[in-house]
């Protein structure tokens, strides 16, 4: 058996080095690509082309990368990006704290008002971020809570699916098996389900974090006066287009950073697989 | 330790149609006795290991274990499922340590307790490794390991050798033998493989399908170790296979599909 344990260890040395190998070449492939790209936006626009789209009217990406290299000393931008990243994160941890509990308790019970909260929440959950704006705006005080209101929908549905799904997934062999050992109730959800769950849960935070920034976005231009969403607006409406396009390109950056965030605490946190 | 099993019915609803798993089993099980339950799929041994584990309650009759009805699952009876059913978020020691850690035991004797089971099933150099890190052998090990450290009063093994491949299948019933001699309290294992059945237990309860029924309970009194072609086990294999294919009357044939069936090469 010791055998089996040094096989084990020279066969994870080998798969270390094989994924270095793996995390250079992507990387690479991610940084040319993107200089690919950059370089095709530049000639577009150097030689003015008009067919099949008018490239010729935006700016070269130089001149975009000149003004974003100024935009890295103003304060402005840092206090835009900030509040837009504490409205994400403000709606994410609602979005976790309820949707996590109403999921596995749906998952778990098979009763008729769990079944009508969840008709009630699958009419919710088709209706686009942007149409639960006006109603927002009617149950909120401040522009702040509806903005952050926003953002809580577009976590918790993507939140709550997975972690009912994964609730009902979880293998009967393995509650047995905890019971037999003495697991009451209180402990089985928090010592089987929860862990059982949590790989799916983050499946469900990633696609969650992507539509909280979705959210904030559209409520900064529709209603906000800050926020990185609301710059971007302002800039396009001042015809700013470096700022309108540094702004649309920031909102992605914020949006790529935050998903790997998420998965880099999934990797942290799950390393049983 | 005793069990007492009286009149015990149990059914499902399969689609419309309901079938009788167990029809009015009755069984007294001994004190530090090893005991399988033999039968082909469908016979319902699993469903009355469940029964007496108390995962199940049954539609009629009932189960006393030490005199009391059993109603829900207790640390007093250890239960190894067919497919470990060890956490997969948990290392190897955590699992072992998860009945433990309930109990409330106290640290320092948690600690000797988790030693001894490391030391008796060779797990050391495995403990901190994750359930998808070990083989089949080693998961059912440590599935074992983890029921047995609660110090039950009886050992449930539903199909623990199943999934595995004949060799290691053999070295695993020697092995779960030696525990069993260690630990001295009761064993129910419940298997489809004749010979293993033959192998291990002190009594055989071999079991027929619609409905699930005793057909007969067969004591074995061969000393251990036991050899599988020793002439008096071949007798009891025999016995055992006229027994569940009784039309037939050509011996060879039978034997070649039931061990086909048991998947014994």
């Amino acid at each position: 058996m010791s055998y089996t344990v040094q096989m084990e260890n020279k066969k994870s040395e080998t798969g270390q080095r094989d994924l270095v190998k793996v995390n250079v070449r992507r990387t690479s492939i991610k940084v040319i690509s993107i200089l690919i790209f950059l370089f095709i936006w530049y000639l577009v626009v150097h030689f003015n082309i008009q067919w099949p789209l008018q490239f010729g009217n935006l700016p070269k990406p130089t001149e975009i990368i000149i003004t974003w290299l100024q935009k890295f000393g103003e304060i402005d931008y840092y206090i835009n990006i900030s509040v837009s990243l504490f409205r994400v994160l403000a709606g994410i941890l609602l979005g976790l704290f309820t949707s996590v509990p109403i999921g596995m308790w749906i998952g778990l019970s098979h009763n008729k008002i769990s079944e009508g909260i969840f008709t009630i929440l699958e009419l919710f959950r088709p209706i686009p971020l942007i149409a639960y704006l006006p109603v927002a705006m009617l149950l909120f005080h401040t522009i702040e809570s509806s903005i952050i209101f926003i953002t809580l929908i577009g976590a918790f549905f993507p939140i709550l699916i997975n972690t009912m799904d994964a609730t009902r997934q979880v293998s009967p062999t393995l509650i047995q098996a905890a019971r037999c050992l003495g697991s009451g109730r209180t402990h089985l959800i928090s010592r089987v389900y929860l862990p059982a769950v949590l790989s799916q849960l983050f499946t469900g935070l990633s696609v969650g974090v992507s539509a909280s920034w979705m959210g904030v976005i559209t409520a900064e231009m529709m209603s906000g006066k800050t926020g990185i969403g609301y710059a971007t607006w302002q800039a396009y409406q001042l015809m700013d287009y470096h700022n309108s396009i540094i702004g649309m390109f920031t909102i992605g950056i914020l949006g790529y950073v935050s998903v790997a965030f998420v998965r880099l605490i999934e990797k942290q946190i799950i390393k049983w697989q | 330790m005793s069990v007492e099993i009286h009149n015990v019915t149990k059914s499902f609803k399969v689609g419309t149609e309901e079938v009788i798993a167990l029809d009015r089993i009755s069984l007294s099980i001994k004190e530090k006795e090893f005991l399988c339950l033999l039968g082909p799929s469908g016979c319902g041994k699993s469903t009355l290991l469940k029964l007496i584990a108390g995962i199940d309650q049954p539609d009629d009759g009932e189960i006393l274990f030490d005199g009391q009805r059993v109603r829900e699952p207790s640390k007093e009876r250890g239960v190894v499922f067919q497919d470990y059913a060890l956490f997969p978020w948990l290392t190897v020691r955590k699992n072992i340590l998860f009945g433990l850690e309930l109990a409330k035991v106290d640290p320092h004797k948690k600690k000797s307790i988790l030693d001894e089971y490391l030391q008796l099933f060779e797990l050391h150099e495995a403990a901190d490794l994750y359930p998808n890190q070990l083989s089949g052998g080693m998961k059912q090990r440590v599935a074992i390991a983890r029921a047995l450290c609660l110090k039950p009063e009886l050992l449930l093994l539903d199909e623990p050798f199943a999934a595995l491949d004949p060799f290691l299948r053999q070295k695993l019933q020697d092995e779960l033998l030696r525990i069993w001699n260690v630990e001295k309290i009761t064993f129910i294992l419940v298997t489809h493989d004749i010979e293993e059945a033959i192998y291990l237990a002190d009594r055989i309860v071999v079991l027929t399908p619609k409905p699930g029924k005793i057909n007969e309970v067969i004591p074995v009194h061969l000393p251990r170790p036991r050899s599988r072609t020793d002439s008096h086990f071949i007798e009891i294999r025999n016995r055992i296979i006229r027994l569940l294919n009784p039309q037939s009357t050509n011996d060879s044939e039978v034997t070649n599909k039931i061990t086909m069936s048991a998947g014994i090469p």
